[in-house]
């Protein structure tokens, strides 16, 4: 019984030199591990370091992690599977039929309250989602949905305004997320979340944990027919520190830990309770530029940065030497990732060169980054590589909230930034950094090819069709240096080497209901 | 007495007077957005507007401080903007864990620092007096950020006696919640530790020479009742003014403290709320510190003239 996907598979066996083939016993640790987190009655218990804000899907605002606690407690009408092929979850069949997309919905489904879910209540959510007066987030999602109706009990209708190659992909996320129709009028999801998931809410202390039980009337099975979830309750521990994150992985305190930087998890390596498990979960780092004003409004000022920055080397340092480079925010297993496109060599002297035509030497260059390991390293890396161009820049080194707000303002030249990828479709990755005017286009790019591809990306359909788009997209952004890209530092999941049954989202997030403990 | 304590009650009122509107407006000086936190940083202009309106934030920053300043004289200390709850009931999760380091480290710090400094007076420029001077010393130079860590890497990872982070509720496990925090306390209690057993030592040796000991002595009485009795009581007076000021450092301590050994308590939840910009939760949980920062300071006043006869705070 595994739930690791095949690329999963691949993924561990191409890299993960970490991973448990090498067991030796561990220095220290283990020794109270076990009992305490009740690992053989079922607890799972999880070492998370971003809580989400709230638990109403429409209005969750990390672009990823959330879905790892929402998932707990909500289905979508679709799953989207981590090979990206889409299966019923509460929608047992559906059809499209032009601009109609019809989905049969599975009967005898109770909320976590009792109420049925029907196709009325389907019509509830995705109306709220739909309504942009009410500020959620997800409004993006179904902004090509015209109208929804319930065409019986069990048959929901989707009208749609013009083809939309990632409606399904929104369907089988937030946006799609199912929640018992009383509470969506009580307005009370954000903290008392009522879907109908494999597991109920019983306490959330904010900065402190959330605990969940297993939902005794789910509706899933897993293939032998057995009742899910196996797990009988889950804990989140909301810790941000990696230090106290690892220290409690290795005392056995938490089962799973969601994300470590190399540097701390490489210090796990030897420990034979904790295995590694590479989801394709990358961290992508990348320099935003500001090409309104100061230096890199020059272009050539930018592709000197671009020959300037030795990513290698930059990876080595701040990333242990567990990184891939690429040239956009793709990873190499993404189905638009294109190898054709790199990035450039590493060049100092060519880009001392361009620095020189251009005229700017000595001239200043502020680099920003955030007050979090190991991205002030990384900035000091690029500070000194610039430096060496004839360049003469600085590194501020400040709190997030100060970092964005300085960005949005335009006053900055150069921040070393980080993303999560994948994400669950290319335009949710590229769009919001580089449409003209989108949210994190802080740095002011603006072409009307760029934003005329990206626009015709949400518009077409086919796979192959779209990877061509943003192929195009990846090398008009490397070919003008809008954004320069560094390394991507790996970040597996770590976890207890009995828990079994993980299954992943195509971004690499996990769901719990069919994880066990292999006693 | 009732005149000083009325006295000390108007003080405390225009002391917090002061402190709110500076914590308001010191607050409303940091950088950054609460739609932020709340809608990351993805969200368009539209979503951050609507946000902002529900949360009050469209409104002149007079207004804004009228509105709580208001709600503050009801007893009403607002919502947080992340979650929603009130910041009432947020505080009265986590006052009983920052109240529980703080008494542990208190109590463990008085335990230890005053039989200790007794001790090292009695046995004035003995081999044990310089051990624990020395000591004394030692623990008043290492700072709580880095003693926290060290003894979670010795207790906590080296020998697995002590959990190394986390917290469990002693109405549910009275022991667990004891050993969750054993190591918090010591590091929030060697500070504290140190001034006690310095300041325990100097006093005694101050009364131990004084007139009425030798008299004490020549009257036959034991030595451990002169020393229990006679020179401790005097010595006292300054010990208690330490440990009286010590609880404003000693609150500090907990904010470093609860953040490495991830405790849910106040300090803790200041960070927390700092760094989110849940500006009315930092509001809260700032006024209730000084308030009791304050009070802590009254009852320290009021319990020299129990001790001490002869201090008497109303001029006839």
């Amino acid at each position: 019984m595994t739930n690791t996907p095949k690329r999963g598979d691949r993924r561990n066996a191409r890299r993960l030199s970490l991973a448990a083939s090498t067991l030796t016993l561990a220095l220290f640790v283990a020794s109270c591990g076990g009992s305490e987190a009740g690992d053989s009655a079922g607890t799972l218990t999880v070492g998370f370091d971003n809580e989400p804000v709230t638990l109403d899907p429409a209005f969750s605002s990390a672009i990823s992690s959330d879905r790892n606690v929402l998932n707990m407690f909500y289905d979508t009408l679709v799953r989207q599977d981590a090979d990206g092929e889409f299966v019923p979850a509460l929608a047992e069949d559906w059809e499209q039929d032009g601009d109609t997309l019809r989905f049969f919905l599975r009967e005898g489904v109770t909320f976590h309250d009792g109420t049925d879910f029907d196709a009325e209540a389907a019509v509830a959510n995705l109306t709220r989602v739909m309504d942009p007066e009410n500020g959620n987030t997800k409004a993006a999602a179904l902004a090509k949905v015209e109208e929804v109706t319930a065409e019986g009990e069990h048959i929901l209708e989707l009208t749609l305004s013009e083809p939309d190659p990632i409606l399904l992909v929104n369907l089988a996320h937030e946006a799609g997320m199912m929640a018992s129709p009383s509470s969506l009028e009580a307005d009370s999801l954000d903290r008392e979340p009522v879907g109908t998931g494999p597991f109920t809410l019983s306490s959330w202390r904010s900065n402190v944990n959330l605990v969940a039980e297993a939902n005794p009337d789910y509706w899933r099975t897993d293939d032998e027919g057995e009742a899910l979830p196996r797990l009988g309750q889950v804990t989140f521990d909301f810790v941000t520190d990696p230090s106290t994150l690892r220290a409690n992985l290795s005392a056995g305190q938490v089962d799973m830990v969601r994300v470590l930087p190399p540097e701390e998890y490489l210090q796990l390596e030897e420990n034979p309770q904790v295995t590694f498990e590479d989801t394709g979960v990358r961290r992508s780092y990348y320099i935003s530029i500001n090409q309104e004003e100061g230096v890199f409004e020059n272009p050539q000022a930018r592709e000197a940065l671009s020959l300037a920055v030795d990513r290698e080397g930059i990876g080595e340092a701040a990333a242990s030497g567990e990184y891939d480079i690429s040239p956009s925010f793709a990873t190499e297993f993404d189905w638009f990732f294109d190898e054709s496109i790199q990035v450039p060599e590493h060049d100092p002297e060519r880009a001392a060169e361009l620095i020189e035509e251009a005229g700017l030497e000595g001239e200043e260059v502020s680099i920003l980054v955030r007050r979090r390991d190991p991205d002030p390293t990384i900035a000091e890396l690029v500070q000194s590589e610039l430096n060496q161009t004839g360049l003469s820049a600085s590194v501020e080194v400040l709190e997030f909230e100060s970092l964005l707000d300085q960005m949005n303002e335009g006053d900055y030249d150069a921040a070393v930034m980080v993303i999560d990828v994948p994400r669950l479709d290319p335009s949710l990755t590229f769009d919001p950094y580089l449409v003209t005017g989108a949210p994190n286009n802080w740095g002011g790019i603006s072409s009307d090819e760029l934003d005329d591809l990206l626009a015709e990306g949400t518009r077409i359909e086919g796979e192959s069709e779209r990877a061509e788009i943003y192929s195009e997209v990846q090398r008009s952004i490397g070919d003008n240096n809008d954004l320069v890209f560094l390394h991507q530092p790996t970040a597996p999941l770590i976890h207890d080497v009995d828990l079994q049954g993980l299954v992943f989202n195509v971004d690499g997030q996990w769901r719990l209901d069919e994880a066990w403990f292999e006693s | 007495m009732t005149g000083f304590i009325l006295r000390r009650v108007v003080q405390l009122v225009i002391v917090l007077a002061i402190v709110s509107v500076a914590l308001f407006l010191l607050l409303r000086l940091l950088p950054g957005d609460p739609t932020t936190t709340i809608l990351g940083t993805e969200a368009t202009h539209e979503q951050r507007e609507i946000l902002r309106a529900e949360l009050g934030l469209d409104q002149p920053l007079i207004v804004q401080f009228g509105q709580w300043i208001l709600s503050v004289f009801n007893g009403d200390l607002g919502e947080s903007w992340i979650t929603g709850e009130p910041v009432s009931a947020v505080m009265s999760d986590r006052l009983p864990v920052t109240v529980q380091l703080g008494v542990m480290s208190l109590l463990g710090a008085l335990l230890i620092g005053v039989p200790a400094g007794v001790l090292a007076a009695v046995r004035r420029r003995s081999t044990l007096d310089t051990a624990l001077t020395g000591a004394g010393v030692f623990f008043l130079a290492i700072p709580n950020f880095f003693l926290g860590p060290l003894l979670v890497l010795l207790f906590a990872l080296s020998l697995g006696w002590a959990p190394p982070s986390g917290f469990v509720n002693f109405t549910d496990d009275p022991i667990a919640n004891l050993i969750h925090m054993v190591l918090p306390a010591v590091t929030v209690g060697s500070m504290v530790v140190a001034v006690v057993m310095r300041q325990a030592r100097g006093a005694m040796l101050d009364s131990l020479g004084g007139d009425y000991i030798r008299t004490a002595k020549a009257t036959g009485l034991s030595r451990g009742r002169v020393v229990m009795v006679y020179a401790l009581r005097n010595a006292l007076l300054p010990v208690i003014t330490v440990t009286g000021l010590q609880v404003g450092a000693l609150l500090s301590g907990t904010i470093v403290t609860e953040t490495i050994f991830t405790l849910p308590g106040m300090g803790s939840l200041i960070v927390n709320s700092i760094f989110s910009r849940d500006l009315p939760v930092v509001q809260g949980a700032v006024l209730l510190i000084v308030v009791a920062v304050l009070l802590i300071n009254l009852v320290t006043d009021l319990i020299y003239a129990w001790l001490d006869p002869r201090i008497v705070y109303d001029a006839a």
